[in-house]
């Protein structure tokens, strides 16, 4: 039986398709129309999943929508009446959206899928904490699920058992720690929903020295772990941006604006947030342990997303075993719901999976792509070459097999590099990924020396979902992949995992004695991760990137004769994010 | 006695509907700004000052309609040479009831049950909505 699982209309739209309990294909909606954080209807993401499965949309027997709309547009209204006459613009911005769509999804998904069976929706916490629970190797956990707002909830506590997930608590809109640090985000120049990785990458160089005016001004935690903002400094109930000046009067400074490097007050600011989310959230996780008596946490929604969080929960060993699901936003909330009609809806067993399947996206054939654009390639027949390529400083798009589901590149769509050379990173973010200067990158390591360079604790470290503290002598053996603090943000990578590249992992530790390499995403600033050839060339003919390898045997490279390629190829200008 | 001619004179005189609405109007706009310039200032929604805001505009229509209690008012009002000396009138009409409706508040807001000081803001009744067929 096949169902179909779709999240649209916020950011992060997608589209997943399970068959008979399995999640077997997932893609965002942005890696197909190459506009970044793409909302709108999902259908190029369902397309490509039909064709992938090789069906129809008369195969599928069920959709399900990740959230319920009406619930969603009544809290919208809601607050906008309570805010006559400052959230007038609001209203004219937000309405017609909803009267055009948002309120049809039925007649959208009948319409645009020419679909005849059942239509079903899951609410937005549920989804997303179906797609962590679904998608972890445990039966029986706690779930915490933490975001932005869906419906109304922003925070909610939930039991998985078996096939079933209990909510047990809940705190609603306004009081939301994902728009409390996307406040922030604003605050330190950064765009809402898509710049809050950067606020956690620049706070390590700062000091949380005004962690104390947050809590005096900002926010307020309970004994049992609940907490309240302060409405008064905030703007995101009637107006379009998240912080007014009252926000802004509490430390003295206007919101950064140009795209210049931050300084050292917005780094403390930075610094300071974090600090605060970290040990609210471990409050949080107290609570969590309390209500729900496991031994397990499973921790979805977007504030999943923020690693260094992550670290510090696996680290405080409230819990016993930690999963971390690896496309825990709204795009995740797709494969959630697509499990909820699975499990809650159809009452069918839950088996727990044995690692988090993240390749689940387009399978292109690079051979059928090269020769149609008539691109120069070699082949070769060992390894090794690429491996000499990485250890003389190049830097290689490697591209592989089904692309990720998810936010991170775990192989299959990255750009490698070197992590011994410290200059790396600053050759990376200026001449290739165009971004600011003080991004960090993270490392793939083979999974059997990882342990020997990072600290561990019981998480998955395969997703790059979580941060470690590196081991004495790890930053002097790969000093660009060692953030400020000490941190790296690991993927580990086992033969199960990704066999192609965990050889190429192990043939460049058996040459250079170093078991990692830098594993950045395969895109440059402002664009989706690639998915097809084309996306793949067009990211290497216009940036510094040395060649391409393709299936571990295809190779475009510099050296080549390009000029050709650049005319059916053209370049695209993305806005930076 | 001089004062007695001046109210004398000012009882004497005949005011129109047009008088009235004027008058209302004016009023009307003078506290308007108030409460605006108090919903900017303190950053406070409108559903707070409801209260001030729905019986300040019925002492209002109360003052411009019900004769007895606005006649002298509006006849003052229209005795006062110039514009400026008419907005100061208005203004200082506008203290004058803000004064003696003032009391009215305190005792409306001593009356509204007293919040609590939160210690938890968990929902008391978590809403979920297990209908999957259902949109909400």
């Amino acid at each position: 039986m096949y169902i179909l699982g779709i999240s649209a209309y916020y950011h992060d739209s997608a589209a997943a398709l399970l068959k008979d309990g399995v999640i077997v294909a997932a893609i965002q909606e942005e890696r197909l129309t190459r506009i970044k954080h793409d909302s709108s209807f999902p259908i190029q993401a369902i397309n490509a999943i039909l064709e992938i499965q090789k069906i129809s949309i008369k195969d599928i027997e069920m959709v399900v929508y990740y959230e319920k709309p009406f619930w969603k547009f009544e809290r919208i209204l809601d607050t906008i009446t309570n805010h006559v006459p400052k959230g007038f613009i609001r209203f004219t911005k937000t309405i017609p959206l909803w009267i055009k769509h948002r309120l049809w999804i039925s007649s959208e998904i009948k319409k645009k899928l020419k679909f005849k069976g059942e239509i079903l929706y899951s609410s937005h916490h549920d989804s997303h904490a179906a797609a962590g629970y679904f998608s972890s190797p445990f039966s029986d956990a706690a779930i915490l699920t933490l975001d932005g707002v869906g419906e109304l909830a922003t925070t909610t506590i939930s039991v998985g058992e078996g096939n079933k997930i209990n909510l047990m608590a809940a705190q609603n809109f306004p009081h939301s720690l994902g728009l409390l640090y996307s406040a922030f985000t604003q605050y330190c120049g950064f765009k809402v929903n898509s710049g809050e990785y950067k606020l956690m990458g620049l706070a390590p160089y700062g000091k949380p020295i005004y962690k104390q005016k947050i809590y005096d001004y900002l926010i307020i935690q309970y004994e049992d772990g609940s907490y309240s903002l302060n409405m008064k400094y905030f703007s995101y109930l009637e107006g379009r941006r998240m912080i007014n000046r009252s926000f802004e009067n509490i430390f003295g400074q206007a919101s950064r604006k140009d795209s210049s490097t931050p300084t050292q007050f917005y780094k403390d600011v930075a610094a300071s947030i974090q600090e605060v989310l970290e040990e609210v959230v471990l409050k949080l996780v107290v609570q969590t342990k309390l209500i729900t008596k496991k031994n397990t946490i499973v921790f979805s929604g977007g504030v999943a997303l923020n690693c260094k969080l992550n670290q510090k929960i696996v680290e405080a060993k409230i819990f016993d075993q930690h999963h971390f699901y690896p496309s825990p936003g709204d795009a995740g909330g797709a494969v959630g719901a697509a499990y909820l009609g699975w499990h809650a809806y159809l009452k069918n067993d839950f088996t727990p999976y044995n690692t988090s399947e993240v390749y689940l996206g387009n399978l292109h054939n690079p051979i059928e792509s090269l020769d149609k654009m008539k691109v120069p390639y070699s082949i070769i027949n060992d390894i090794e070459q690429v491996v000499d390529s990485l250890a003389n400083g190049k830097v290689i798009g490697w591209y592989n097999g089904k692309m990720e589901f998810g936010p991170r590149t775990l192989g299959n769509r990255s750009i490698l590099a070197d992590p011994r050379n410290a200059e790396m990173k600053d050759v990376l973010n200026e001449r290739i990924k165009l971004r600011e200067g003080f991004r960090p990158f993270a490392p793939a390591i083979l999974q059997e020396e990882a342990h020997n360079y990072f600290e561990l604790h019981s998480a998955n470290y395969d997703t790059m979902m979580v941060t470690a503290v590196a081991r004495q002598g790890t930053k002097q053996l790969m000093p660009a992949v060692v953030h400020e603090d000490g941190t790296a943000r690991i993927q580990i990578v086992s033969k199960e995992s990704n066999f192609e590249f965990y050889n190429l992992l192990k043939a460049f530790y058996l040459k250079t004695g170093c078991p990692a390499l830098i594993n950045t995403s395969f895109n440059v600033r402002g664009e989706p991760i690639v998915d097809s050839v084309e996306d793949a060339l067009r990211a290497f003919i216009y940036t510094d990137i040395d060649m391409i390898v393709f299936n571990s045997k295809y190779v475009v490279s510099k050296e080549s004769d390009l000029s050709q390629i650049k005319q059916l190829i053209p370049k695209l200008t993305y806005d930076a994010d | 006695m001089m004062l007695i001619r001046f109210y004398k004179n000012i009882w004497n005189k005949s005011i129109s509907r047009k008088d009235r609405i004027l008058f209302g109007l004016m009023f009307l706009l003078l506290s308007g700004f108030y409460f605006y310039s108090l919903i900017i200032t303190q950053k406070e929604p409108v559903i707070n000052h409801l209260v001030e805001l729905f019986s300040f505009g019925g002492f209002i229509l109360l003052i411009v309609f019900i004769r007895q209690i606005g006649n002298f008012i509006i006849k003052t009002w229209l005795s006062i040479s110039g514009s400026v000396g008419q907005i100061i009138f208005l203004i200082i009409q506008f203290i004058v009831f803000y004064v003696i409706l003032s009391p009215v508040y305190m005792i409306i807001n001593l009356m509204k049950v007293k919040k609590k000081p939160m210690n938890s803001n968990w929902s008391s009744n978590p809403h979920r909505n297990m209908n999957y067929k259902n949109p909400g």
